[in-house]
């Protein structure tokens, strides 16, 4: 059985949180997913390895955060608008 | 061409960081907060005493329009209904004047009260043991005064750019409401 959503159903986005637990804007971007009980995957970039790697990898070689990724996209820093108008 | 508001929202992200060590250690949980009197951006007194029989939240923090002043400034404008849900007031300090304090509300969208400790510059940070001499500003430090006007809780931000745990901040003043329906019972 295919993995794919079907007609009628629709994928949640795959949500990464790439932060540290001092963050400001990483404290709000935590709240504001939960808030709306998003499934998302957090990273502290200073604790988990190779997770500071990753984000600069995806991110220019910075590791600017808060950033998150939403299926492929990066999002470096971004207002909560803008995750309201990608996540509702 | 004309600077965007958004533009002006932004600046934080591009503003040189303000980091560096605490100097400070601040005062200790138990004692009794000491009182001020500050204008808000209405040019308003607003006095710690004002606020006594509910907890208040004493946000010392170091310069309007620094970058993670903007952030946990926005982080505590996000969570104000949890922060009405514990009955607490909000109260951002810093040595900013008036003026600037109003600007940056409005462009920020801060809807509590920003008092200026401009006047003599930095007292009240200076009683609650947060003044950092060198800088001309207040340690990043927060406190929850409960409706005694004793602090509860005590936390001076080991680095500048370091922004406190809000979910330890909300155990405490869970805790205060706690206390307080025990004792109404």
């Amino acid at each position: 059985m295919s993995d794919l959503p079907g007609p009628h159903q629709t994928a949640e986005p795959v949500v990464v949180l790439y932060g540290t637990s001092w963050c400001a804007g990483t404290q709000l971007i935590r709240r504001y997913l939960r808030r709306i009980e998003a499934a998302f995957t957090e990273k502290d970039i200073e604790t988990t390895p190779g997770a500071e790697e990753e984000l600069r990898a995806l991110n220019n070689g910075t590791a600017n955060h808060p950033a998150v990724l939403i299926d492929s996209q990066l999002y470096a820093e971004p207002p909560l608008e803008k995750l309201k108008e990608l996540l509702g | 061409m004309a600077v965007t508001v958004q533009e002006l929202q932004e600046l934080h992200l591009s503003a040189p960081p303000m980091e560096g060590p605490a100097c400070m250690q601040g005062l200790p949980v138990g004692d009794r907060a000491p009182d001020f009197a500050l204008p808000n951006s209405a040019n308003e007194t607003v006095r710690l005493s004002d606020f006594r029989g509910q907890p208040v939240v004493l946000v010392f923090y170091p310069l309007d329009w620094s970058p993670g002043c903007s952030k946990q400034l926005e982080l505590y404008q996000f969570e104000l209904p949890i922060f009405a849900e514990y009955g607490a007031e909000i109260l951002g300090i810093s040595v900013d004047s008036m003026y600037s304090h109003g600007a940056w509300e409005k462009l920020r969208e801060i809807s509590f009260p920003l008092l200026s400790d401009f006047h003599p510059k930095g007292d009240a940070a200076r009683a609650y043991q947060a003044w950092r001499e060198n800088d001309g500003f207040s340690e990043r430090a927060l406190y929850v005064v409960d409706r005694e006007g004793i602090i509860r809780y005590a936390h001076v931000s080991p680095y500048l750019h370091h922004v406190p745990d809000i979910e330890e901040l909300f155990a405490v003043l869970a805790e205060l409401q706690e206390k307080r329906t025990k004792s109404d019972v």
